[in-house]
C-alpha cells in the first residue's frame, strides 16, 4: 500500500499535474456555484480540453472539477438555498438556516473541513481496500459481470430520491439509448434509421453535455435567478463549541459516505441523506434541525465528499460508474484509450494511484482556497445569469463538435438538451437514464456472453457463487424496502388495535 | 379564484413513453429475440427494456390519473425572478432561446460555427437580454475570439468555417 502511495504521489507531485489539479478543482469550485452547472456538466464539456495532454493528467483534472464542484455546490446551497449538485441538496436545510441567522461563514467552513476530512479517511480507505477488490475483480468472468451491472442499475433504482418508479423508466430509456447501433454480437445495425451516424451507437458525451448543460440551462431561463446571502470574511471563524459539535457527524457521515460510494449506481446523493437522518436521530437537539444545526451541514458535507471519492471503485476496478459523474468520467477514460476495469491497476499502476492521491492534493488545495476565499468566490453568485447562458451554450455545443469533429454531435446535444429540459420539468431524474447509456452497451455484451456461456440457460446464473450472491443483494434491495414498510404498518396497525 | 383542472403535460409525456417503450419492444423482434441453441439475439435487450419502459410508464400514468388534481394558481404572473421577469417573460425568453438555438446550428453549413455562435451570443444579449449595443458588440466578440482561440488555435479543433472562410 505504502509503495502504492509513493508511486502515486510521485506522479501526481509533477508541477504539471499539481498545475491541472489546482485549475480542476478551482474550475470545479466556479462550475459547482454556477446555476446551471454541475460537476457532470462541467466534466463532460470540458473533456475536449483534455484530448491533448496525459490520460492522468487529464483524469486528475476531470477528478478535481467532479470535487471541486461539490464544494462549489455547497456555497450555493449555504447562501442561496439552491444546491448546485443534487449530493448538497440536504445541505440547504440547515446551511441556509445558518446564513440566515449570519453564520453563512461557519457553514462554509465547516463544510470545507468536514470534506477534507473525508477526502482523507477515504484515501486511506481506497488505498487500502482498492487493490484487492480489484485482484478479486480479476475473477469475474461475463456471469458476474452481469450480475454486477443488475446490482448497478437496482442499486440506482432504490437508491435514487425521488420516485423509484421514474428512475426504472429513465434507467430503461438509457438502455434503449445504448441499444443504437451496431450490435456486438452479430454485426446486425439496430435503430439506425439509415443513417451512418448512428451506427456506432449513440455517443454519451453528447448526450451528457445535452441533458446536464442544455437542459439546465434552459430549465434555468424558466425558473429565473435567485439573489445570494451575503457571505463576510469575517463569519468564517469556527467557535469551538462548533468544532466539538462537529467531530461526530464528520467522522459518522464520512464512514456512510464511504460504504455507500462503494456500491456500483449508489452515487453520493443518498449518503449525504443517509447521514443527515442518522445525525438527527442520534442528536441530542433533534430539534435543532433544520433550524441551522452545524451538525446537519458537516454530516452531509462529509458524506457526499467521501461517497465521491469511493464512487472510484466500482467506477475503475470494474468499470461501473457509482453515479452520473463517475459515469462521464468513464466516458472520459475510454475517449483516452483505455480500458477501465481490474486490469488498470496492474497495467496502468501510475495512472490509477496518480488519480487517487490526486484526490487528496485536490482537498488540501481546496481547503487552503475555500476557507479564506469562500466569501471570494460567493461573488460568483452575484453574476447575472444573462451573462452566463449564453457562454454555457457556446461552450457545451462548440466543446460536443471538438470532441468527434462532427455536426452531428452539435445536433445531438440540441435533441438532448430538449429531452434534458423536459426531464427537469417533469421532475425525471436524470442519472439512472445516464448510467443506463453508459452500461447498456457492456450489459448486453454480458448478458450475450454468459448466454453462450451458460449454453442458452440463464438460469445457470444461479449456479454462479458470486453471481448469485451479487443477485440476492439485488432481490433484496428491491423487496427489502417495501417488505419493512409492509412490517410496520402491520405492526402499527396491531397497535392500534390493542 | 381558483379553478382546479388537470395538468396534461404529464399524461402526454407518460403516454408518450409507453408508446415508445411498445414502439422499441415491438420493433425488437424481427431483430431476433433468441438466436441458435437459445442463446440471446440483438433483439433480446430491446425487447425486454421497450416491454419495461411501457409497463412503468402506464403505472405512472395511472399514478397520475388517481392522483387529485391540484387548484390553479390564481395569477401566473407575479412569480418575479431577481433580474425582476415574471414566469411569463421568462417562458417567452425560453421559447425564444430555443428557436434561435435551432436557427444557430441551421446558419453553421453557411456561416461557420464561430460567426454563428458570436451571432447567437449577440441576439441573446440585445434582444433577449435588453444589453446595449457597445456592450453585447464587445461580449460577443469576445466570446467568439475565445472560442476560436482555444479550440481552433490551441486544440487544433477544425471548427466548420462558411462564407466568410472562418
Amino acid at each position: 500500500m505504502i509503495d502504492n502511495l509513493l508511486l502515486g504521489a510521485a506522479t501526481a507531485l509533477t508541477p504539471t499535474n499539481l498545475l491541472w489539479c489546482l485549475l480542476g478543482v478551482v474550475l470545479g469550485t466556479v462550475i459547482g456555484l454556477l446555476p446551471g452547472l454541475g460537476s457532470s456538466t462541467g466534466v463532460a464539456i470540458l473533456i475536449p480540453l483534455t484530448l491533448t495532454v496525459e490520460p492522468v493528467t487529464a483524469l486528475i483534472m476531470l477528478a478535481g472539477i467532479y470535487y471541486g464542484s461539490q464544494y462549489g455546490g455547497t456555497i450555493t446551497s449555504v447562501l442561496l438555498s439552491t444546491p448546485g449538485e443534487a449530493a448538497s441538496v440536504v445541505t440547504t436545510l440547515d446551511g441556509y438556516q445558518m446564513a440566515r441567522q449570519g453564520r453563512a461563514g461557519a457553514a462554509l467552513a465547516i463544510a470545507a473541513i468536514g470534506s477534507f476530512a473525508a477526502a482523507l479517511l477515504s484515501l486511506l480507505l481506497l488505498a487500502a481496500l482498492a487493490p484487492p477488490f480489484a485482484a478479486f475483480a480479476l475473477r469475474f468472468g461475463p456471469p458476474e459481470n452481469l450480475a454486477v451491472m443488475v446490482l448497478a442499475l437496482v442499486t440506482m433504482v432504490i437508491l435514487s430520491t425521488g420516485s423509484k418508479l421514474r428512475a426504472a423508466a429513465m434507467a430503461c430509456v438509457g438502455i434503449l439509448l445504448a441499444c443504437v447501433g451496431i450490435d456486438a454480437g452479430t454485426g446486425e445495425a439496430r435503430y439506425t434509421f439509415g443513417s451512418i451516424n448512428l451506427l456506432s451507437g449513440l455517443p454519451y458525451i453528447e448526450i451528457v453535455i445535452g441533458l446536464f448543460a442544455v437542459g439546465e440551462v434552459l430549465h434555468q431561463i424558466r425558473i429565473g435567478a435567485a439573489r445570494p446571502i451575503r457571505a463576510r470574511f469575517r463569519d468564517l471563524v469556527l467557535r469551538r463549541r462548533d468544532l466539538r459539535d462537529s467531530t461526530g457527524a464528520i467522522a459518522r457521515g464520512s464512514t456512510i459516505g464511504f460504504l455507500l460510494g462503494t456500491l456500483p449506481g449508489a452515487g453520493s446523493t443518498l449518503a449525504s441523506f443517509l447521514a443527515y437522518g442518522l445525525e438527527k436521530r442520534l442528536s441530542r437537539n433533534a430539534d435543532q434541525f433544520g433550524h441551522g444545526a452545524i451538525q446537519g451541514v458537516a454530516a452531509p458535507e462529509s458524506a457526499n465528499n467521501a461517497a465521491a471519492n469511493a464512487n472510484f471503485i466500482p467506477t475503475l476496478t470494474l468499470g461501473i460508474p457509482g453515479g452520473a459523474t463517475t459515469a462521464v468520467l468513464l466516458g472520459a477514460i475510454t475517449v483516452y484509450g483505455l480500458q477501465p476495469g481490474p486490469l488498470l491497476f496492474t497495467e496502468q499502476p501510475a495512472l490509477v494511484w496518480g488519480l487517487l492521491v490526486s484526490f487528496f492534493i485536490g482537498n488540501v488545495i481546496l481547503l487552503v482556497l475555500n476557507l479564506p476565499l469562500a466569501p471570494l468566490f460567493a461573488q460568483l453568485l452575484r453574476i447575472p445569469y444573462g451573462y452566463l447562458y449564453p457562454i454555457i451554450l457556446v461552450t457545451s455545443f462548440t466543446g460536443a463538435y471538438a470532441i468527434d469533429n462532427n455536426t452531428f454531435s452539435v445536433w445531438l446535444v440540441f435533441v438532448f438538451g430538449l429531452i434534458g429540459y423536459g426531464m427537469k420539468r417533469f421532475a425525471l431524474p436524470m442519472a439512472p437514464l445516464v448510467v443506463g447509456v453508459v452500461i447498456g452497451g457492456l450489459f448486453e455484451k454480458a448478458l450475450v456472453q454468459s448466454s453462450a456461456l451458460l449454453d442458452g440457460n440463464l438460469w445457470l446464473l444461479l449456479t454462479q457463487p458470486i453471481a448469485v450472491t451479487l443477485l440476492a443483494l439485488a432481490a433484496l434491495l428491491l423487496a427489502g424496502p417495501p417488505l419493512l414498510t409492509r412490517l410496520r404498518t402491520r405492526r402499527h396497525e396491531e397497535d392500534n388495535h390493542v | 379564484m381558483s379553478t382546479r383542472r388537470r395538468s396534461t403535460g404529464p399524461l402526454v409525456l407518460f403516454s408518450g413513453l409507453a408508446l415508445l417503450g411498445g414502439a422499441f419492444a415491438t420493433t425488437a423482434v424481427p431483430y431476433g429475440v433468441l438466436v441458435d441453441d437459445n442463446r440471446i439475439g440483438p433483439g433480446f435487450l430491446p425487447l425486454v427494456a421497450g416491454t419495461l419502459l411501457a409497463v412503468f410508464s402506464l403505472l405512472l400514468l395511472a399514478r397520475e390519473l388517481r392522483t387529485p388534481t391540484a387548484p390553479e394558481p390564481a395569477t401566473s404572473g407575479e412569480d418575479r425572478d431577481d433580474a425582476g421577469r415574471s414566469a411569463t417573460e421568462r417562458r417567452r425568453i425560453l421559447r425564444r432561446v430555443f428557436g434561435l438555438l435551432l436557427l444557430t446550428l441551421l446558419a453553421v453549413p453557411h456561416l461557420g460555427m464561430v460567426l454563428s455562435f458570436g451571432l447567437l451570443v449577440l441576439v441573446i444579449s440585445t434582444w433577449l437580454e435588453r444589453r446595449r449595443l457597445p456592450q453585447a458588440l464587445l461580449m460577443s466578440a469576445a466570446t467568439a475570439t475565445a472560442m476560436h482561440l482555444l479550440f481552433a488555435v490551441l486544440l487544433d479543433i477544425p471548427l466548420p468555417t462558411g462564407v466568410l472562410g472562418f
